[in-house]
């Protein structure tokens, strides 16, 4: 992909990223999203920079021709970087050119993001060709610093990259870092500034130079550390152990460290680390896309709340459904297991022979179907239609009624080492090898024994299931059901989920799940681009790395050696740094 | 067998223990249980529904209004499914985001719709303005889906399956949350010309039609011939049809894929920004999440009709759109379902399912002679 950087190429490379620059101001990102992050820098302005140092580390990475890694001198890679800035910049300058000369209210009446806000942090509160100028300027400086980096010798980058992310999200996660530290006893005020709220200059140089440091130090002791710790399988296990037990204790004092509110948004992580896990059962271990994943979830939520006794909301009050039963949440956990897994089988069934691309539009109808009746006026006596069912009860446990939102979390927590226990298990079982085998090559699978039909069917039924616990805990969490839960959105958003941490890998569900609901919830300004972020990650991710952020052991083993029957496209891919070369681990269907 | 029909796998492929299951036709048997159950339901719905009190029954010419807005929104529905169409026939993927592209042209369309309306040339002039919305919808349209062709899908030319199509849910939802960030949240009235509104109509063999109806029906019949004279007729048709006949040999004989490829999508988005505009008018209004259902009902058409075929698409919209309108008021009203309207997604969804049960190839799909 990027072999020998032609003076074209570089030109190209700056004009994209202008367009990109453009489309990140007018989508809106750049103008509302005002968190401060160091200083007076805010997360817009650092999304706005961020294209030009990007295309500046890349046009300056070292190319590889005809297998050979071709380094650059740095004055040459510092002058390709500048100048793909320069293009971006000018095409930038057009952009705002075409604003000054249509004035800006004209350019709003269209697109809505368009303020004299967003074009103070674009030209830097100039106006008119002075404001232009200083953007070229600027994209030219980014572009150049990213050059820096993107040419220096790895030592030097890596601890760079590492370091800079750090501080960023060191300043992003102000609600997070801010009260852990006050219950621990530190002060922060030196790290983040009150008026602001973002980290100080001195916070940041200070963060940044004890990340670059350790990671410095890391990358030149890691052989060293690796070989100590890992001499003999005794030693092994013990720091395997060790892990364990820093991880168990984390989980156990998270909600009190980070205050109520942020534990709320952990209690929706953990909702959606189930919704993945159920999700990863269908998609990544059996290879069946499922895009209707959204039918357990609501069948989980609506069958809790009417088996526990929720209310329905009537124009003259609240009123019981027709149907009402008053159990305990434990008792009705194991009923809407069992009926979301026969759900489950209701739809795998008809679908069953159906191929891959087929199977997913079919199952997110079956998941706008469910959608609609639940919420349609014809079931309203049981569903309560469009207003949904209200007051569900907590699920107490003697006196704990977990209620409260870092009590709530570890009812969630409970339920998610269940499900990951589970999926963690049957991965290795006589099942999950029958899946993986159905996944790789599903004729081959039937020759060999493996009953498709049932194997098909159970990994519906257990995906389900698992599903249906983040229902339950959903309508226990909120406790109230109407039909704006329910959406697509919700079998998308579990299926980014899943992809972004990796197809069949369980501690994939667990980071996607906090990297794509855990984020967005404790960076509430955040919250409106959600979806717009979901999208780009299901693109990106396939694109780029199609096995995920943290690919499945066994599954990137598979990959490998997929890859040299598929090198065509492994070999457009592995062009680039972030690809590693590989095939995408769904190679199920029959087609 | 085409494609779409691939989906039974032989039963000498069982295993020992369904082998018993697997000599009973257990699946045609259940097929026809359900064939059964299906039929007897409309026939008793639509019985049931005929022959209400007079007072609740819908009168003769309310279901003469059904059928034209049906046959109008089928229109549209053709016209979208032909999208989803061209692209499977030659890349055997669903573009999920065709939705989308048929949302970007309605939406860009309705700036210019909306100055022309404020200017007054939209009343003065209405021919020419039309000509030049309709354009500007296709144009918008078309850029859309070949940005989409070329960012998205091309990378993953060679990927399996299930990758371009996760791609394009992921590019549907990054399209309709650009254009809620480009344009915003609130639904926007659609400015129809004075000589196409509403209360203006055209009484044609007994049927009252309304002049947009006859627009939107029109301009689809036009649409749909020019596709198949295009396709049938054209150098770049012979290499669209080659190519979706095999890619391979198609680029040995000196076509050149990449290009065909994108120039698909490019005739997909095309008919797609026909069909904003048509939408624009005859709903009267526009918004970021129009695209969605509109794409999976077209979508929907396109499997009905037999996907990969073009009269499959035009036929399967024309049947879906009847559906729409006719078929809640008919199956549900005889029961006494309240708000049968609510439940016409169940009837799009249930009529998708049913025909990939029952018939996957489509009504038209017939075999590997028509894919495109």
């Amino acid at each position: 992909m990027r072999l020998g950087r032609s003076i074209r190429w570089i030109i190209r490379a700056g004009l994209v990223t202008g367009i990109v620059s453009i489309y990140l101001c007018l989508v809106g990102v750049v103008g509302t999203l005002s968190t401060f992050v160091v200083g007076r820098i805010t997360v817009g302005r650092v999304l706005l920079s961020l294209p030009a140092i990007l295309v500046g580390y890349l046009v300056a990475r070292p190319a590889v021709i005809a297998g050979e890694v071709q380094r650059p001198n740095v004055g040459r890679a510092i002058g390709a970087a500048a100048l793909a800035g320069l293009c971006a910049g000018g095409t930038l300058a057009v952009g705002i050119g075409i604003v000054n000369l249509l004035g800006i209210d004209t350019v709003r009446s269209v697109f809505i993001a368009v303020k004299p806000e967003l074009m103070a942090v674009i030209t830097f509160g100039h106006t008119g060709v002075v404001g232009t100028i200083f953007r070229i300027v600027a994209e030219v400086a980014l572009a150049a610093v990213g050059g820096v980096v993107g040419w220096a010798p790895d030592r030097i980058r890596v601890p760079t990259i590492v370091a800079v992310s750090v501080v960023i999200a060191l300043g992003l996660l102000r609600r997070i870092v801010h009260p852990a530290l006050a219950q621990l006893g530190l002060r922060d005020d030196w790290l983040y500034s009150a008026i602001t709220l973002g980290l100080t200059w001195i916070g940041a140089i200070s963060v940044f130079a004890v990340t670059f440091a350790s990671s410095f130090s890391w990358r030149a002791n890691r052989s060293a550390i690796v070989a100590r710790t890992r001499k003999t399988p005794a030693t092994e296990k013990r720091v395997r152990l060790a892990i364990l037990v820093v991880i168990a204790v984390v989980l156990a004092v998270l909600p009190f460290l980070v205050g109520s509110i942020v534990a709320q948004i952990l209690g929706s992580v953990g909702i959606y680390v189930l919704l993945g896990l159920g999700l990863n059962i269908v998609v990544g271990y059996a290879g069946l896309l499922d895009l209707g994943y959204v039918a357990f979830f609501a069948v989980g939520a609506y069958m809790t709340a009417i088996l526990t006794g929720a209310s329905r909301v009537t124009t003259i009050g609240y009123a019981a459904p027709s149907f009402s039963l008053h159990l305990s949440f434990y008792v009705t956990v194991p009923i809407v297991v069992m009926g979301a897994a026969l759900v489950g089988l209701l739809i795998g069934a008809p679908v069953l022979r159906l191929r891959g691309d087929y199977l997913a539009i079919v199952t997110l109808g079956f998941g706008e179907i469910a959608r609609v009746l639940f919420t349609s006026d014809w079931l309203k006596g049981l569903f309560g239609g469009t207003q949904g069912l209200t007051a569900v009860p907590a699920a107490p446990i003697g006196n704990l009624d977990f209620r409260d939102t870092q009590h709530f979390y570890f009812l969630v927590l409970a339920f998610c080492l269940i499900a990951v226990y589970l999926s963690w298990r049957i991965a290795d079982s006589r099942v999950g090898r029958a899946w993986n085998a159905m996944r790789e090559d599903e004729q081959v699978a039937e020759a060999v024994g493996v009953s498709t039909v049932r194997y098909k069917l159970l990994a519906f039924a257990m995906g389900g299931a698992v599903g249906s616990l983040g229902g339950a805990l959903f309508a226990v969490q909120v406790g109230a059901l109407n039909n704006a839960s329910f959406t697509i959105l919700v079998s998308i958003t579990a299926l980014a989920v899943v992809i972004l941490g990796g197809m069949g890998s369980i501690p994939g569900v667990v980071v996607g799940a906090f990297v794509l609901i855990g984020i967005p919830g404790v960076l509430s300004e955040f919250e409106q681009y959600r979806l717009l972020l979901y999208g780009a990650v299901l693109m990106a991710i396939m694109i780029l790395r199609p096995q995920g952020l943290i690919p499945n052991v066994r599954r990137s083993r598979e990959l490998e050696e997929e890859e040299r029957a598929q090198d065509k496209w492994a070999g457009e891919v592995s062009g680039d740094e972030l690809a590693a070369p590989g095939v995408s681990p769904l190679g199920g269907g029959a087609g | 067998m085409a494609e779409g029909t691939e989906v039974q796998a032989s039963p000498d492929l069982a295993t020992a223990s369904l082998g018993r299951l697997q000599r009973l036709p257990l699946r045609r048997l259940i097929q026809i249980f359900l064939a059964i159950l299906i039929i007897a339901f409309v026939a008793i719905g639509s019985y049931k529904t005929l022959t209400l009190p007079s007072e609740d029954r819908y009168s003769p010419s309310t279901w003469k209004a059904f059928v034209i807005s049906g046959v109008a929104q089928g229109g549209i529905y053709a016209l979208i499914a032909l999208g989803y169409t061209l692209v499977y026939g030659v890349l055997r993927m669903i573009n999920f985001a065709h939705g989308e592209v048929f949302m970007s042209g309605c939406f860009v369309s309705f700036f210019f719709a909306q100055a022309y309306a404020e200017s007054g040339f939209l009343n003065r002039d209405p021919f020419v303005a039309l000509v030049i919305i309709f354009v500007i919808a296709m144009l918008a349209s078309c850029l859309v889906a070949m940005l989409l062709e070329r960012v998205a899908y091309r990378p993953l030319r060679t990927a399996p399956r299930l990758v371009p199509l996760i791609t394009a849910v992921g590019a549907s939802l990054f399209l309709q949350n650009t254009a809620l960030g480009f344009f915003g949240p609130e639904t926007r009235p659609y400015p129809v010309p004075d000589i196409l509104g509403g209360d203006k109509n055209w009484t044609i063999l007994g049927a009252t039609l309304q002049r947009i109806q006859v627009v939107v029906i029109m301009t689809a019949i036009l649409a749909v011939l020019g596709l198949t004279v295009f396709i049938a007729r054209t150098k770049t048709g012979k290499s669209i049809r080659a190519v979706a006949e095999d890619r391979e040999i198609a680029s040995l004989m000196g076509i050149d894929v990449d290009r065909t490829i994108l120039i698909t999508f490019a005739l997909g988005g095309l008919l797609a920004g026909i069909a904003g505009v048509q939408f624009g008018m005859t709903f009267g209004q526009v918004n970021f999440h129009i695209g969605f259902s509109l794409g999976i009902a077209a979508f929907t058409a396109s499997v009905l009709g037999g996907i990969g075929s073009i009269r499959g698409a035009a036929l399967g919209g024309l049947i879906l759109g009847l559906l729409y309108s006719v078929g809640p008021a008919l199956l549900f009203t005889g029961f006494h379902i309240p708000a049968p309207f609510q439940l016409q997604d169940v009837i799009t969804f249930s009529v998708l399912v049913l025909v990939l049960i029952f018939r996957p190839g489509g009504l038209l799909g017939s075999g590997e002679a028509e894919k495109v």
